[in-house]
């Protein structure tokens, strides 16, 4: 078989590219480019002046200390490492190189070499990944250097190493996305049948597999609209994998609230990975909770840190109480009410929060050499605020009429998003943080953390009172 | 269960034109009627998840509404597709209900897998609903709205994606409920389920365009459906 040169497959692109989009080409670099700039400029504007306003109201020596000890390494190569594994699974389920549906089916779906094809977007991916670590980099650095804790050099190394954290995240993406279509493919073309089966990126390309590329863009569209609509159900459902573990383990029945109690246990034991996520990110924000709140030198921002972190991993817990808001406005098939139904659903997450949580804040108290009693009261009260704000966020319901207006809709949209868990971190992260320098003032904030607890708890009741209504126009 | 001068308007749409109807218990009416003129509109109200323009509905002497907690114990309605969960296989949810309405527990397991036998899919209870094929769909969705205790059943075309034997038998299992003296409320377009079950049919109107004007009447059907599945 002859083989077509790289060039014939050039020209042909060329000549489709043409046709789409005219002699301007596609702009696919060049928006990319024009969104660094503005990000580079608010960055510099916002997140520079941020971050180092961060640090300089934290202890320079505390920082300095914590950043260099073992656990500040380690912490660091921990969050890479989780930003990887994260890449990996977004990548397997909704791939980097990913053109719209009709650019598949009419133009990857040619003869075309699919390296060629794709190479546009492959580039601007990994110019993504690189620009947007650098960025990061010379935020933190530059931070680092205006609080006066290190010299240029620091600006350098942040810059170095996000960068390269930056294309690695990429690549892994590209990595799982070319997983997904089941290995890579060799590239017939090369003239040294060494190369053939080298990882390269354009042998990562030629491996996506069309239909993959179909299903991933079609899920874009559908998670897109999801998310517009508010029916994050819908998007759950597509990014799901399908469970088979565990089928033969039943349901043991019990009484109500027990069997329901159990339902959540046996959903965490078939889907282990949500489970061990959850619990292990339960681990580290409660880590966090202790450190905020027992160390007056810790910066300010480990308290919103630690709520937002919490609140993920404990919505990852809290599958039941979403499946109850979703179930709002259905003839009704569960024999509890459906407020009791939606609390019932809280006890697996919160119990998850208390024994995973409290030993690890007795644990890093007793570490650190601080006396457990006030974050070990701030962790409980805070576990209040993440059932509070799961509630509020299972059932928000649809986004308002606002979302829908041009001018404010992703502003509206995004806040509507945001909301639970911006009032987890002013709630409860703020007010612990602010124990560490006040200790005396401990039961007064802490009473303040159980209070705001008890209310958001009511209001997610509340709201999840008129979601249940709320079909009854 | 007495439907007096029910209607829904949205706006300056007419969703359902005045219906009345009353149903004694063991009765089973089959709504019909061309597509939009209301049915299931008049089946949410009448389920108490929808709020009538006009005119009321009555369950024994309560006002139909899901809010209330003894409507919710009385009434069983297969309305669309319930939202299972993804993590339970077909055994579990019917165990979660089960023991959600305080039943024995000890004999919990008997009952499941009975109540999987009758629709059909008694080899299913291991699966995931996502295992399924839409007509095992629609039988596991019958499960869930069979299982749970009810005498007034409310179905919405309930034979769709099912194939002619197992509308066959799910005639019998709904002439089985009506016998046993529920009140049986099914929208169907299918004549073998309707010829099967129907004590009444109520025809909401078949002409072409805007429901308005449609006056829904009652046939009684003379012919004993139970003996012809």
């Amino acid at each position: 078989m002859t083989r077509r040169p790289a060039s014939i497959d050039i020209a042909r692109l060329d000549d489709a590219l043409h046709v789409l989009h005219g002699e301007e080409g596609t702009g696919t670099i060049r928006r990319l480019l024009y969104a660094f700039y503005l990000v580079a400029i608010f960055g510099g504007v916002y997140g520079f002046n941020l971050l180092r306003a961060l640090l300089v109201t934290s202890d320079p020596q505390w920082v300095r200390s914590a950043a260099q000890s073992v656990w500040g390494v380690l912490a660091l190569l921990a969050t890479s490492a989780a930003l990887t594994a994260l890449a990996w699974a977004t990548g397997r389920v909704r791939g980097p190189v990913v053109p719209p549906l009709p650019f598949i089916d009419s133009v990857v779906a040619s003869a075309i070499d699919r390296a060629e094809v794709l190479r546009e977007r492959a580039l601007a991916l990994l110019i993504a990944g690189a620009g947007i670590g650098a960025l990061i980099g010379a935020l933190v650095g530059g931070a680092v250097v205006g609080a006066g804790l290190g010299g240029v050099a620091a600006v350098i190394v942040t810059i170095v190493a996000a960068t390269t954290l930056g294309l690695l995240v990429a690549v892994t993406a590209l990595l799982a996305q070319a997983a997904d279509s089941d290995g890579l493919r060799r590239d017939t073309r090369a003239a040294d049948p060494a190369s053939r089966h080298r990882l390269t990126v354009a042998n990562l390309l030629r491996s996506l597999r069309l239909e993959q590329l179909r299903v991933h863009a079609v899920r874009t569209t559908h998670i897109g609209g999801a998310v517009l609509a508010g029916d994050l159900r819908a998007a759950r459902l597509d990014v799901a994998a399908p469970i088979t573990r565990a089928r033969n383990r039943r349901l043991r029945p019990g009484s109500p609230i027990l069997t329901v109690v159990r339902r959540d246990l046996l959903g965490l034991r078939r889907t282990p990975r949500r489970a061990v996520a959850g619990l292990l990110g339960l681990g580290a924000a409660y880590a966090l909770i202790a450190v905020a709140a027992g160390q007056p030198a810790a910066p300010r921002i480990l308290g919103l840190l630690a709520l937002v972190v919490a609140y993920f991993a404990f919505g990852a817990l809290a599958e039941g109480v979403r499946l109850v808001a979703d179930n709002a406005g259905t003839p009704p098939l569960i024999g509890l009410a459906f407020r009791t139904e939606a609390a019932a659903h809280l006890v697996i997450p919160v119990l998850g929060a208390l024994v995973i949580g409290l030993p690890v804040v007795a644990l890093v108290s007793g570490a650190t050499g601080l006396d457990p009693r006030i974050p070990l009261g701030a962790a409980g009260a805070a576990t209040l605020i993440l059932a509070g704000t799961t509630l509020m966020a299972a059932f928000r319901g649809s986004p308002p009429d606002l979302s829908f207006v041009a001018e404010v809709g992703p502003m509206t949209m995004a806040y509507w998003y945001a909301r639970p868990v911006t009032v987890a971190a002013f709630s409860g992260g703020l007010p612990l943080a602010a124990l560490a320098d006040r200790p005396l003032l401990a039961p007064l904030t802490i009473g303040f953390v159980l209070g705001a607890g008890v209310f958001t708890i009511w209001y997610g009741l509340r709201l999840a009172r008129q979601l249940e209504l709320g079909h009854r126009i | 269960m007495t439907v007096d001068e029910v209607s829904k308007v949205v706006g300056d749409v007419t969703l359902l034109a005045p219906v009345s109807l009353v149903v004694e218990p063991g009765q089973c009416v089959v709504v019909r009627g061309r597509n939009g003129i209301g049915k299931t509109t008049l089946l949410k109200i009448i389920a108490g998840l929808l709020e009538p323009t006009t005119g009321s509905v009555l369950i024994g002497d309560r006002r139909a509404d899901e809010r209330d907690q003894a409507i919710r114990g009385r009434v069983a309605a297969l309305l669309g597709a319930p939202a299972a969960y993804r993590d339970l296989t077909l055994a579990d949810h019917l165990t979660l209900i089960d023991a959600t309405w305080g039943r024995d527990a000890q004999s919990c397991e008997e009952r499941v897998d009975a109540a999987l036998h009758q629709v059909g899919i008694g080899d299913l209870g291991g699966r995931f609903p996502h295992e399924l094929s839409s007509g095992q769909g629609q039988l596991f969705r019958l499960a869930l709205t069979l299982f749970r205790p009810a005498d007034l059943l409310i179905l919405d075309e309930p034979e769709q994606r099912l194939d002619t034997q197992k509308r066959r038998a799910l005639a019998a299992i709904l002439s089985e409920r009506r016998d046993a003296g529920a009140t049986l409320l099914v929208a169907s377009h299918d004549p073998l389920l309707t010829d099967a079950i129907a004590d009444e049919v109520l025809d909401l109107g078949w002409g072409e365009g805007n429901p308005e004007g449609a006056e829904g009447h009652a046939d009684e059907v003379d012919d004993d459906p139970a003996g012809s599945p």
